[in-house]
């Protein structure tokens, strides 16, 4: 059974001004010729004809049009962060693959669908094209991403749940809005102010931690495909902070965080043995808690072994009071060069562990201690 | 009115009004009807013709000669006018009327048979019958646009015939002659001889002949003298050759020309003094074929009698005639002569054939070169040839070489004719061998075991010699056939094919120098008594009863060496490199034999099939060189579907052993990796264009053998499939598996697979381990999996995990309390901290340490009971 509770009032994805429903837009149908306008929502135009279903942002300087699911479900903004070339948005491009695919056969048929035609168009064009058609880096998609700065990839989330008592599947169902941001606002501080409204908005938190961009990792692994820039992820981690204080968080910060060290497979060799970090999660169902701690533990002890690892650790540790550790490999293998991905494909690892975390965090999936 | 052009009415008269009075239509050539040139182009001048001719009608309409054709004319013209004035209609027309006019010349050509030109004569009958389909000039334009002459013969003059002409050529004839110019150049006598020379001659004569042959040359000496005497020697051979040339040209043109051309008749022709040749000719051939005043159908009948050589017929046509114009009256007159020489002949000839049937057949054959004579053929039909005056029959093997001499014929060509003569058995009775000019044939089917007989007779225009020249009787004994051995363990197989007429076989087998017969049936034999590796002689002759007496013939001799079979090779490996054109090849050697690597495009023979060691599969596998890793060979790169087989070899026999099959038919994956990930493994690869689907193959230990290892484990998946959720599969601890991956697809409803490219991983050995609450700030480490453990240390680290065995600190360190122990446990104690995460670590590389509960890794103080 699907909840569509009346949402009190919800946030703007676009341009994040706070709305009742009843303040949405609608407009006049195509009956109305010429003299079509935009009216707060009503049964009826001005004209008296029923007008277009669609609801819109009336916001001054936006009017973007706001999708049904989005307006009738409880949604939950999650912001991606991190530095330039980390990895933010082959993370988001894949894992929005595996959420519609993979995960969502290993969650009694989960339903993970984008919603919209913009959203579905934007991750066309910047994700899917590239990635699986192409077989292409998204290096060379800043010019394209830039058209689409701060644009939102909403999708709908529905995942089935057996009542413990009465055994009833019901089904859970949620709003995840995605946003892939630049890395180089967070480090320029006349940039901010665009990310402030966005990350104040966010219910959860995925930072992005590109270990070729550390200095002790890219020394270890030698050669290879290494990001144009390197800049300071604690910096990186300071800037959010300080982005999120700016917007009125307090000292500890409840927003979730999901570090996430991306690009393990770079770091293979490297790994400690045995290490949980180089097996698949076993979230079937549910987000399985106990091996959510062991990668978070090893996550965090090898970031600590890394170079100004203890500084980030703590940082973190003291400033958010939700977070954890993650490690993933979006790709599964480094690309064959700066413009080409490995010609055997796509094959991520624990790319939805964040995001699984984060919707238990959310409520809409359970959590599960289970044991290896 | 166009200068150049003037219509002439008196042509017009003749040419049209007096036609179409005939019944002549004016269509058929409307040039003639406008007085047009065939090859006018001037459209003026067809415009002048025109305009002219449809005047001159109008007025010949109102009065005159011609006024009714006239009249007709006036109501075609109107009609006939667009044909001359439209340039196409005209070419058109001008091409109808050139073929009629070729038709027409093409008849006349066909009526000449052969003659080089049309009398004068002719021609004017020749107008004359065709003047209602064309005037003189268009007789004589289409005469020479065929290029047919129009002209008379040369006069001949023909002398003569001497008195007693046919009586002087009879005895020409048993002179030997054909003519006299033949007798006075014999002679040393010309033309121009004298009284004297023929004086000498007789003198010389009566020294030199006699009997019946002086007799005969004396009467003929004497019609020369009277000749001589008279001076019309010259005047008789003249009148001789022309009659000899006009018989060949009634035969033909072709005869005639044949003649001419024949040295000797040239000169005779220039002796006496006949015209050149052109002339010659031509006046010979108007001299054969008489002109008719009018054609009469017995000149056709005639004419078959002369195309059939029959000299009886031709005279018996002519006869029939009671009104012959002179010229055939002389035809008719040289054809009596000739018949009577004819009847003469034959006279002689049958005299002689009591006495020499040689010289008889002699004549008569020269009898039908001339003319086709029933009585001539009857008469050497008489003329048995004689037979040749031996014949020797030899035998040489299963055949028998027949010679015989040559027959002593004098006259025509002979065929000998050879019958095998067979008296007793089942092919008794005879039979014809081969009619042959030769003087030998060879009889290559002759019956076996029995006396056989040739008999050579002569035949001569299909008349046999009387008796055949015959040769002793020759006994064949075939060889039995298709001798084989089949050499098994211990035994050997015999069989043959037994000719007819055998009535069995002797069997025998040699072996290190001494015969011993064996039993034998009439065209199989076993040998059980033959021992492995021991090389036997097998000798089987045909045997025959020849007039009660056993005869065998040569014997078929083949080589056998019994053996046990060869072991197959059952694991043969086929590793292919990259370039997919070279190949590791490995195999377990049998015990015996030698091991050969052959290639094949189709299905090999099972493995364990027992072949002849010379019995062909597939082709020979290219051997590039050996190294450690085995023996490198080339195998075919052709996108063919083909099997590596390998072949044991020891001595006669060859155990075909377990193919490896090849598919090229697909291509291989590339960049396969296999990453372990716990308990499983990651397969990844680059798939071939225009693949979907894959089998993978596991085997544990060892390498896969090929897309069908039979010890392999499959799993089926699909491009989609592995590109949503990859390909993984489980690992198990302890072992190296191999893994391998080809695509595969349906090709015409029969799965195929590429090659399959593979790779392994190995998996730790798993031991596990738990770490339970024993006390207030003590542990209990228990470790459990497969002898031997490893010795086990556990470490402790405040705050954060320890990762490797350098982090933290050594809280326990456990030995294995025995070699095959399985399980292990201790007591340790707690190190300081609120947050103390543990972790256990092998103390030797190779196991990989497992918890079984991630959660009892971390100790929080909160919970100190715990």
């Amino acid at each position: 059974m699907t909840r569509r509770a009346r949402r009190p009032q919800l946030r703007c994805p676009h341009c994040w001004t706070t709305l009742r429903p009843a303040e949405l837009h609608q407009r006049c149908s195509d009956e109305c010729g010429e003299e079509s306008t935009t009216f707060v929502t009503a049964p009826q135009c001005p004209h008296g004809r029923t007008p277009v279903s669609a609801q819109y942002c009336s916001a001054p300087g936006c009017g973007r049009r706001l999708e049904r699911d989005y307006t009738t479900n409880p949604a939950h903004v999650i912001a991606v962060v991190g530095s330039s070339e980390s990895g933010k948005s082959t993370f988001v491009g894949v894992l929005v693959n595996e959420l519609r695919n993979r995960v969502g056969e290993a969650f009694d048929g989960a339903s993970v669908e984008l919603v919209g035609d913009a959203s579905r168009t934007r991750y066309r064009e910047v994700f899917g094209d590239f990635l699986y058609r192409r077989g292409r880096t998204l290096r060379r998609t800043d010019s394209i991403r830039a058209l689409h700065a701060l644009e939102p990839l909403v999708f709908m989330l529905r995942f089935p749940r057996r009542g413990r008592l009465s055994g009833r599947e019901r089904l859970r169902t949620g709003v995840a809005v995605f946003y892939d941001t630049a890395g180089e606002d967070i480090l320029d501080a006349d940039r901010r102010g665009r990310l402030e409204r966005y990350l104040a908005a966010a219910d959860g938190i995925v930072f992005v931690l590109d270990p070729l961009q550390v200095p002790s990792v890219r020394e270890a692994v030698g050669t290879g495909v290494v990001p144009a820039v390197a800049q300071d992820q604690v910096e990186m981690v300071q800037g959010v902070v300080e982005v999120l204080r700016g917007s009125g968080a307090g000292e500890r910060i409840t927003t979730p965080l999901a570090l996430v060290v991306a690009k393990t497979d770079v770091l293979i060799d490297h790994l400690p043995p045995a290490t949980a970090v180089t097996r698949p999660g076993p979230h079937r169902g549910a987000y399985d808690e106990g091996d959510g701690e062991q990668v978070h533990d090893e996550v965090r002890a090898m970031v600590h072994s890394w170079t100004d690892g203890p500084r980030l650790v703590d940082l973190v540790r003291t400033t958010f009071e939700q977070h954890r550790f993650f490690a993933v490999s979006a790709l599964g293998v480094p690309p064959r060069n700066a413009e080409e991905l490995a010609p055997d494909g796509i094959h991520p690892l624990r790319v939805e562990d964040p995001m699984l975390w984060l919707l238990t965090r959310f409520g809409i999936i359970p959590g599960r201690r289970g044991r290896r | 009115m166009t200068v150049g052009w003037k219509l002439d009415t008196g042509r017009f008269a003749e040419e049209v009004f007096r036609p179409v009075a005939e019944g002549w239509d004016v269509c058929e050539n409307l040039f003639r009807f406008f007085q047009l040139p065939l090859d006018v182009v001037d459209d003026a001048v067809v415009d002048a013709a025109v305009r002219a001719v449809d005047a001159h009608l109008k007025r010949s309409s109102l009065s005159g000669a011609h006024l009714d054709a006239a009249a007709t004319l006036r109501t075609v013209i109107a009609a006939v006018e667009p044909r001359v004035r439209e340039t196409a209609r005209r070419a058109e027309h001008r091409a109808e009327v050139v073929a009629r006019r070729d038709r027409f010349a093409a008849e006349v050509r066909a009526e000449m048979r052969g003659m080089p030109a049309l009398r004068v004569v002719e021609l004017d009958a020749l107008v004359v019958r065709n003047r209602r389909r064309f005037t003189r000039r268009e007789v004589e334009e289409a005469l020479a646009a065929a290029g047919i002459e129009v002209r008379d013969p040369v006069a001949l003059d023909v002398p003569a015939q001497p008195a007693r002409w046919q009586d002087l050529r009879q005895k020409l004839r048993r002179l030997d002659l054909n003519d006299l110019a033949a007798y006075l150049a014999s002679r040393g006598l010309t033309a121009d001889a004298s009284p004297t020379d023929v004086a000498r001659q007789r003198a010389e004569l009566d020294r030199t002949a006699r009997g019946e042959l002086l007799r005969t040359e004396q009467s003929v000496l004497a019609a020369v003298e009277r000749l001589v005497a008279r001076g019309s020697l010259a005047a008789a051979l003249r009148r001789e050759l022309i009659d000899e040339l006009t018989g060949a040209a009634e035969q033909s043109a072709t005869a005639l020309a044949a003649e001419l051309a024949r040295p000797r008749i040239a000169e005779r022709a220039r002796a006496c003094g006949l015209p050149e040749r052109a002339e010659l000719e031509y006046a010979l051939l108007c001299r054969a074929r008489p002109l008719d005043a009018a054609r009469s159908a017995w000149r056709a009948d005639y004419d078959l009698a002369v195309a059939a050589r029959d000299l009886r017929a031709q005279v018996g046509v002519l006869q029939s005639q009671p009104d012959l114009v002179p010229e055939w009256a002389e035809v008719l007159g040289r054809k009596r002569e000739e018949l009577a020489e004819l009847e003469a002949e034959l006279e002689r000839a049958a005299a002689e054939e009591r006495v020499d049937a040689e010289a008889a057949a002699e004549r008569y054959l020269a009898i039908l070169r001339a003319t086709q004579e029933p009585a001539a053929e009857a008469g050497l039909a008489r003329c048995h040839p004689p037979a040749p005056p031996e014949a020797s029959a030899r035998v040489e093997g299963d055949r028998v070489d027949v010679r015989w001499a040559v027959a002593p014929v004098r006259a025509g060509a002979v065929t000998y004719r050879v019958v095998r003569r067979v008296d007793h058995g089942v092919r008794a009775g005879r039979e014809l061998i081969e009619e042959t000019d030769a003087t030998g044939v060879v009889d290559a089917d002759p019956p076996g075991g029995v006396g056989v007989r040739y008999e050579v007779t002569t035949v001569r225009e299909g008349t046999a010699s009387v008796r055949p020249a015959a040769t002793a009787a020759v006994v064949v004994l075939p060889a039995v056939t298709d001798l084989a051995a089949d050499a098994g363990d211990g035994e050997v197989r015999l069989r043959w094919g037994l000719p007819a007429g055998a009535v069995g076989v002797r069997l025998r087998r040699e072996h290190g120098g001494t015969w011993v017969e064996l039993a034998a049936a009439s065209t199989t034999a076993h040998d059980a008594s033959a021992r492995s590796g021991e090389h036997y002689l097998y000798a089987v002759e045909a045997a025959y009863d020849v007039e009660g007496d056993r005869e065998h013939a040569a014997a078929a001799v083949v080589a056998a060496q019994p053996q046990a079979p060869p072991d197959p090779v059952v694991d043969l490996a086929v590793v292919e490199e990259p370039d997919e054109s070279t190949a590791v090849v490995t195999w377990t050697a049998p015990a015996g034999g030698a091991v050969l690597l052959r290639t094949t495009h189709s299905p090999p023979p099972p493995a364990g099939t027992l072949l002849r060691a010379d019995a062909p599969v597939g082709e020979p596998v290219a051997l590039l060189g050996k190294d450690a890793a085995g023996l490198r060979v080339e195998l075919p790169a052709d996108g063919r579907r083909s099997w590596v087989v390998p072949v044991t070899v020891a001595g006669d026999l060859a155990a075909v052993g377990r193919a490896v099959e090849r598919d090229r038919r697909l291509s291989a994956v590339t960049g396969l990796r296999a990453v372990r990930q716990g308990p499983r493994v990651r397969l990844t690869w680059e798939w071939p264009h225009r693949s979907g689907e894959a089998r993978v193959l596991s085997r544990a230990e060892q390498r896969l053998s090929g897309p069908t290892d039979p010890l392999a484990s499959v799993t089926r998946i699909s491009r989609a499939v592995y590109e949503r959720s990859g390909c993984h599969l489980p690992t198990e601890p302890g072992l190296r598996v191999w893994v391998g991956v080809c695509v595969t697809a349906y090709d015409d409803g029969e799965e195929v697979h590429g090659p399959v490219v593979q790779t392994s991983v190995a998996a730790p050995v798993v031991v596990r381990y738990r770490i339970l609450p024993a006390g207030r700030g003590r542990r209990r480490l228990e470790v459990s999996g497969p002898a031997p453990l490893p010795p086990v240390q556990v470490r402790a680290r405040v705050a954060l995990p320890p990762l490797t065995p350098e982090d933290g600190t050594v809280v326990l360190t456990l030995a294995p309390p025995a070699a095959d122990a399985t399980s292990m446990s201790a007591v340790f104690g707690l190190i300081r901290g609120r947050q103390v995460h543990l972790r256990a670590f092998p103390a030797r590389p190779g196991p990989e340490l497992l918890p079984e509960d991630p959660g009892q890794l971390r100790v929080d103080r909160r919970w100190w009971s715990r």
